[in-house]
């Protein structure tokens, strides 16, 4: 009974309205990630179900019980901040009793739950220590155990790993993830970085102006992104997008007379302006062909597991990754893509457009195999 | 320094030029000869003045008399009286410079707007009266035959009082005139240093479920603590020197001596009773004393004061 259920949240700052009315349930023990560009409202949206800011309009709910008028101490939260905000004049020993100090537990049980959570996170060492004498890992460890000693229902994190060097960054998301497997506690982890994203959350939400742009699994943001703006902001390299026409047939015409998926018949009528993306891995590289633009290799990047080819055509931008050790292109080349590789955006706020039952077969995996065989 | 010692190594082969040598002396000149002029060589010649009989005429010559200035001055009564009454007026200041203050501070932090405004220019105000305005001001205010003070008072029901003239009052009087000039001061300090504490721990502590007063007790007052500790300090060391304007203003250390301190009596015995030897050796007592207050408060800073570090 620990879940949080946000309905029809809105946050004004005076003038300007930072969070647009938000509805979002996070189920009991789930590990939520809240990802955006910044300044989305992420923190925000945070803060607001931490009590940390009072909503402007709407209700929180947090394990059933209606919080939204509850002081921040009282909803069972806690929370891990940036920066930590550590007690500067106090201990780690002190930093992490003082919750328990303030609820009135007695000191030698604050001193035990102390040195328990202290072995978790293998802070026994440092329990005498002040803040300023540690390590930007050690803090962090210190905040989360700063967080835990109270037991909360719900675990709040606002980009705690953000500020560590990549390695340790590694590190400790595994040690998040490990921690909330044994807890089980419900959590929602706010960052801007797509692999923290990606590898820790059991559900995530993409956030862009103060809305939820998609709810869903990594995988099913990263294979169906909802809109057009997620399409471009999950996924390194990003998507590849055509500005397209829908002609009579329901394909997708890039200026030019080009069709680059030509297999893909989309449930959109004629005339209607799209955005067709592809995901730099699916693009399928062909020798060149009249009625297709010829792309020209420009700079080429090996980020070691694969190589990400950058190339220019008329008009058009095009990013192409590839396995280490496959064959690029060297010279000029046309493109292709299977239309189960096909997203198709459509209108002002870039809804994701269906394919169009067909009598065309699908591709099949096979088919599909065949293909990408074909250029390596 | 360090400069010149870097130009002697990068030229190893001349030997260091005479104008390398004393050209830091020349820097340090102006700072060094204020110094001499305005506090060692008066404090020397004060010490040596202690031990002689001199009323301060040119014409006579001061007269060697040992240590008989210390041991007269220490077993005098008016000093002793002189001594009680500097304890009182920093005792009686430190509410007004550090509690008041503090309690200012954290209360009007939330402030904003107007009232903002209102609050600062109403706290700021005696800052910036000349201190001799403010006393002649006090004096009217707290005149007792047509003082606005006493009017108010017998509108009241209750009778006048002799703010200035009951000796068992008018020390008081002088403690809250000099404190009422220090509030602001005292307040801009802590409101600047608690302006600068990081809300990120006062959110933190209310995510641990404290109150507001916890709040204050646990975050805001330990972070506070460096400059509470500096006003403190400053009162004790400079409290009493800083009412002595308003003494010789208004009571003149009367009544009956009730609101002279040290400070007062050392003027009163050099530019009075024209007894230097008596003033400088009141003088190397205060010296001598409130030396070792300043060493015992600095160490009482470092062990107590919270840094962030
Ligand atoms: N106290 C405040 N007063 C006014 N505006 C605010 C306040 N807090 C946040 N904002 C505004 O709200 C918007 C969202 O801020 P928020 O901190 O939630 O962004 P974010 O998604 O967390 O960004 P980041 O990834 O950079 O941390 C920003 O445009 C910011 O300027
Ligand atoms: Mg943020």
């Amino acid at each position: 009974m620990n879940g949080i259920d946000l309905s029809a949240i809105r946050k004004r700052f005076g003038e300007t309205e930072v969070v647009k009315g938000l509805d979002l349930t996070i189920a009991e023990g789930e590990f939520l990630v809240i990802l955006g560009p910044s300044g989305c409202g992420k923190s925000t949206l945070l803060r607001l179900i931490a009590g940390l800011e009072d909503v402007t309009q709407g209700r929180i709910r947090i394990g059933g019980r209606d919080v939204t008028h509850e002081e921040p101490g009282r909803r069972g939260c806690a929370m891990v901040f940036q920066n930590y905000a550590l007690y500067p004049h106090m201990t780690v020993a002190g930093n992490m009793a003082y919750g328990l100090k303030v609820a009135g537990v007695p000191r030698r049980e604050r001193a035990e739950r102390v040195a328990r959570i202290a072995g978790m996170l293998e802070l026994g060492a440092l329990l005498d220590r002040r803040p300023h004498e540690l390590s930007g890992g050690q803090r962090q460890r210190v905040a989360m155990g700063r967080a835990m000693i109270r037991s909360p229902r719900v675990f709040l994190f606002d980009e705690p790993l953000s500020n560590l060097d990549a390695k340790l960054r590694a590190q400790l998301r595994l040690d998040i993830k490990r921690l909330h497997r044994d807890l089980g506690t419900t959590s929602v982890f706010v960052t801007h970085d797509q692999l923290e994203a990606m590898t820790m959350a059991d559900r995530m939400v993409v956030m862009n102006g103060g809305r939820i742009e998609q709810a869903g699994t990594p995988q099913e943001i990263y294979r169906r992104p909802a809109t057009r703006f997620v399409a471009g902001f999950i996924g390194a390299p990003a998507m590849n997008i055509f500005p397209a026409l829908i002609d009579e047939a329901g394909r997708a015409m890039v200026s030019g007379g080009w069709y680059p998926c030509p297999d893909a018949v989309w449930a959109l009528p004629p005339g209607t302006e799209v955005d067709l993306g592809v995901r730099p891995a699916d693009v399928l590289p062909g020798a060149p062909a009249p009625g297709r633009p010829a792309f020209t290799p420009d700079v080429s990047e090996d980020v070691g597991t694969e190589v990400h080819l950058h190339a220019r055509g008329a008009g058009l931008d095009l990013t192409l990754s590839a396995p280490a050790g496959a064959a690029l292109p060297q010279n000029d080349f046309s493109v292709s893509f299977p239309a189960a590789a096909a997203h198709c955006f459509a209108g002002e706020s870039g809804q994701r457009a269906a394919l169009r039952p067909t009598q065309k077969p699908e591709r099949t995996d096979e088919t599909w195999t065949a293909t990408s065989l074909s250029f390596t | 320094m360090v400069q010149t010692l870097d130009a002697t190594f990068a030229l190893p082969a001349r030997a260091p030029s005479r104008r390398v040598l004393w050209q830091p002396w020349v820097y340090l000149a102006p700072t060094l000869a204020t110094l001499v002029v305005w506090i060692y060589w008066p404090l020397i010649e004060a010490a040596y003045l202690s031990f002689f009989q001199w009323n301060m005429l040119p014409t006579a010559t001061p007269r060697y008399v040992g240590v008989e200035n210390y041991a007269n001055l220490l077993t005098l009564p008016e000093m002793g009286r002189a001594v009680r009454n500097t304890v009182l007026y920093i005792l009686g200041l430190l509410p007004l410079s550090v509690v008041l203050p503090t309690a200012i501070a954290i209360l009007t932090q939330d402030l904003s707007g107007p009232f903002r405004s209102l609050y600062r220019s109403l706290i700021f105000i005696p800052m910036i009266i000349a201190p001799i305005v403010a006393a002649v001001l006090w004096r009217w205010l707290l005149n007792e035959d047509h003082g606005l003070v006493n009017a108010g008072i017998e509108v009241l029901g209750l009778t006048p009082v002799g703010f200035l003239k009951d000796p068992s009052i008018a020390l008081w009087t002088l403690v809250w005139i000099t404190g009422w000039k220090l509030i602001g001061f005292a307040t801009l300090l802590l409101s600047a240093a608690n302006g600068t504490i990081d809300p990120g721990y006062v959110e933190a502590a209310r995510m641990d479920g404290a109150s507001r007063w916890q709040v204050i007790r646990d975050i805001r007052l330990p972070l506070l603590s460096p400059t509470i500790l500096l006003l403190t300090m400053m009162t004790i060391l400079f409290g009493a020197q800083w009412s002595f304007v308003y003494i010789n203003a208004l009571t003149g250390g009367g009544p009956l001596q009730s609101t002279t301190n040290v400070f007062y009596l050392m003027w009163d015995y050099g530019f009075q009773s024209y007894s230097a030897g008596w003033s400088a050796t009141a003088g190397m007592l205060t010296f001598a004393g409130f030396g070792v207050i300043a060493m015992l408060c600095l160490r009482l800073m470092k062990r107590f004061a919270v840094h962030e570090g």
